[in-house]
């Protein structure tokens, strides 16, 4: 087969961080190239020095073995080479045909746009791939995964011929990834060149024909389909043994249950889902983007309703009517979105912390008692090692693992007794991330019940005592960590029953 | 009948909802006043709302891009202003228009720089253009009307064309071209790209600044087109000239269907209606003997449920 992309010894350093240490990578025509690595890894950056949207500090790119310059979007198109972003890259607001021939319409005299021709090429676009969408229609009120066709069809039409598809399942169900599994491979029949990244690596193994592994930004090997197999890409891509990787078990299964639902419903999100966490326990839950997981820990913080089903906390029953009245009973949640719903970003280290505690730290006529938040946060950056140890530093200045401590520290201000924590480890380099699962582990020992949502799965078998599986909204089932494998959970996840 | 019913279903709700309303006030006012309905008060309801409707086309766009333009309410009298001076100079009245139409289209592409390189929201961008410009237009005026312009002008301002007076003329015209342009010109089509999704946009292709440029150029001298007028009309022009235009264009559009809040969404038949409606309403409020007073306090009332229809009502997905 012949060589698409050849990249040949590429770095890449942000503001003086080294992200992309000499790699060099061999893409082919007619073949699905994976790219696996942990969060944090190099995979997007390189990929978008590829695409276009940024430029490499050194090295050099092949396009059909000519050296190539590929400093914008447009010079990749030229090139043949095209991104379906993870975050589309189309417009709500204007119609399928326009998303497709954007910048690129076919126009008469004054620019004036042809719209009957493009519309005409798009329907014909769509139709190849076998998509049954009028072609006038708003994407606005088409759903995602034919968005990001439509985005694949866009990319077609400008000839390109070498796809790179930046995680694209994630927030497809089972059934939109296999429709587009099978679009990948009959573009590859047709000769085309992609590039796939998934954190998903089933689904690497189930399209790939090579797999690529980087780790801290720097390549670890390229394994043919028949080397591919989960332990190998996970060793790979974490370079150490697991079972090291993580902080050892729980030392005490038996202290009393803290938070136990049962029958938990709510219209369109969850049904009838019971579990219960005890003190001292780390409950992972198990379950992808729409999967129901954040709903759930929304409703018992009472930032939305439940439907039905019953709560008891430190076994009374309880219900939040709101989530400050959950904090105060001692039910906090951490927010996967650190950005949007967890951090102040524009805010010192030191008011990020006492933001959820602010009576802790309030004294007469509402005054806030600085010594006391001084005291307060510099106990939680000495026991999180926050880096910079400067409490007055902003939050945005911070890197994602360090954000990620500091708004753990914020709930920890509040002294919970139980911690909900979802995805803690989203966009965290590799040293954080363990650093944050110890973290953890401590707490849980302390006698904290930590429930601990995630879709990665070798986060949850690492950290886990139990795993709790969801799926479409419904509990799949709890399992025991002992001797559980990645394809158990997914097993659990899609199969019809879970075991008990 | 049936493609009328087609067009209705296909209409946007809440042009549909302003169109019922336009409908209902003139009837209750035909029937209240029968002197409502002739041309002669439409001509005066239309007139005392032009210069208004010829800058909410351009304001329009802007608020598509997702920015908003509030110094058109000192390009307005500055135009009007510098018009006149130079009109009772001698200049050649349509090189006159020229250099008004350029001075405007500088402020526009300042208005755009400052927001580009500064990272300013255009809102403080333009709030502080439009307080330079009312400082500017005062100094330049010493605070008088400037009027006895020559009467050539006078004669040429006064002409009408087919029955219509030249701002009406401008109006229509440029409401025709400017709804056309925004269906089928690739860079009004693209403002929407920009409004919509501005990263997107640029990933695509799109050099978004010259997008920004365009809109905030052309909403300055949309703004000089109707101060020029307001010189015509007038036979003079002063640093009072349209004090609080800004708001009652931004009104029009916001009623029109734009987002205030959001870019990409927005039309400009929509606006035109917007326009139309507020006309009227001011209209209404003359001829049933409301006091003219309290024109802004249903403006006021109006942009709120503009807004509310737009967010809470027929918010789509």
């Amino acid at each position: 087969m012949r060589e698409a992309v050849g990249i040949d010894k590429v770095s890449k350093s942000f503001f003086g961080n080294k992200v992309l240490h000499d790699v060099s990578l061999s893409i082919k025509y007619g073949e699905i190239h994976s790219i696996c690595g942990e969060n944090g890894a190099g995979k997007s950056t390189l990929m978008k020095i590829i695409g276009g949207i940024y430029n490499s500090d050194g090295g050099t790119i092949t396009v059909n073995g000519e050296e190539a310059s590929l400093r914008t979007p447009q010079e990749a198109y030229l090139r043949g080479i095209g991104i379906v972003h993870q975050e589309l890259s189309l417009a709500d607001n204007m119609p399928v045909w326009h998303n497709i021939f954007v910048n690129r319409e076919i126009t008469g005299p004054l620019g004036f746009i042809k719209r009957r021709d493009m519309q005409q090429r798009a329907s014909e676009i769509l139709e190849k791939l076998d998509m049954r969408v009028d072609p006038r229609a708003k994407v606005s009120t088409l759903p995602f995964a034919t968005k990001q066709m439509i985005e694949i069809g866009k990319l077609l039409s400008m000839d390109v011929d070498v796809l790179i598809l930046d995680e694209p399942t994630s927030a497809l169900s089972e059934r939109e990834s296999q429709a587009l599994f099978d679009l990948l491979l009959s573009l590859k029949k047709q000769g085309k060149a992609i590039i796939f990244i998934s954190h998903k690596l089933d689904e690497v193994r189930q399209i790939s024909d090579r797999v690529t592994v980087l780790r801290d930004g720097r390549l670890v090997g390229t394994l043919t389909r028949e080397e591919a197999t989960t332990d190998r890409i996970v060793s790979m891509m974490v370079g150490r043994d697991i079972d090291e990787f993580y902080p050892p078990k729980a030392k005490r299964r038996d202290g009393k249950i803290m938070l136990k639902c049962s029958g938990l419903s709510r219209k369109d999100k969850f049904e009838d889902i019971s579990f219960d966490v005890r003190e001292g326990e780390i409950l992972g839950l198990y379950g992808l983007v729409g999967s129901g997981r954040t709903e759930v820990a929304l409703s018992l913080v009472g930032a939305d309703k439940i439907d039905s089903g019953t709560v008891e906390l430190d076994g009374m029953s309880f219900r939040a009517r709101s989530p400050r009245q959950a904090v105060k009973s001692g039910l906090c949640y951490l927010s996967e979105d650190r950005k949007q719903l967890g951090l102040f970003l524009e805010m010192t280290l030191e008011e990020n912390f006492v933001s959820s505690s602010l009576e802790r730290v309030t004294g007469q006529f509402g005054v806030i008692q600085e010594k006391q938040v001084k005291s307060i946060s510099e106990q939680l950056m000495e026991q999180l090692g926050v880096v910079p140890k400067r409490s007055e530093a902003l939050a945005a200045s911070l890197s994602g693992g360090n954000q990620q401590k500091v708004l753990l520290g914020k709930w920890l201000s509040a002294n919970p007794r139980v911690l909900i924590v979802d995805e803690p480890s989203r966009g965290v380099d590799i040293g954080a991330k363990s650093n944050i699962h110890f973290l953890l582990r401590e707490l849980a020992d302390r006698g904290m019940a930590i429930l601990m949502i995630s879709s990665d799965l070798p986060e949850i078998l690492g950290l886990s005592d139990r795993v709790m599986v969801m799926h479409e909204g419904r509990l799949k089932g709890i399992l025991e960590n002992t001797d559980l494998t990645q394809e158990g959970i997914m097993n659990v996840a899609y199969g019809e029953v879970g075991t008990p | 009948m049936n493609k009328v019913i087609k067009a209705v279903r296909g209409m946007d709700k809440q042009m549909g909802v302003i169109l019922f309303l336009l409908v209902v006030i003139t009837i209750v006012m035909a029937l209240d006043n029968p002197y409502f309905l002739t041309v002669h008060n439409f001509t005066v309801m239309a007139e005392g709302f032009l210069f208004e409707g010829i800058m909410a086309l351009a304001m329009t766009l802007v608020i598509v891009s997702g920015g908003i333009d509030i110094s058109v309410g000192g390009v307005f009298p500055l135009s009007a202003i510098l018009m006149a001076l130079m009109v009772r100079s001698g200049y050649n009245y349509y090189l006159a228009m020229l250099i008004v139409l350029l001075v405007a289209a500088m402020i526009g592409f300042i208005n755009n720089e400052l927001r580009r390189i500064l990272k300013i929201h255009p809102m403080i961008v333009t709030m502080a253009m439009l307080l330079t410009l009312r400082g500017l237009n005062l100094a330049i005026t010493d605070g008088r009307v400037i009027s006895r312009l020559p009467l050539g002008f006078i004669e040429m301002a006064n002409k009408r064309l087919m029955g219509l007076s030249w701002p009406m003329l401008a109006y229509i015209v440029l409401a025709m071209v400017w709804f056309v342009l925004s269906k089928k010109q690739r860079s009004f089509l693209h403002v929407y790209f920009v409004g919509g999704n501005p990263a997107s946009a640029a990933l695509s292709g799109i050099r978004t600044e010259n997008v920004y440029r365009m809109v905030y150029m052309l909403s300055s001298m949309l703004a000089a087109v109707a101060g020029i007028l307001a010189t015509m009309v007038y036979n003079s022009a002063s640093s009072n000239f349209g004090q609080g235009i800004e708001m009652r264009v931004i009104t029009a559009v916001a009623i029109g269907g734009a987002s205030l809040t959001r870019g990409g969404i927005g039309s400009i038949e929509g606006t035109i209606l917007g326009s139309l409606f507020l006309a009227m309403i001011y209209n209404a409020f003359i001829m049933s003997g409301v006091s003219a007073y309290y024109q802004d306090v249903f403006t006021g009332l109006m942009l709120v449920i503009a807004v509310v229809l737009r967010t809470q009502v027929f918010r789509k997905e």
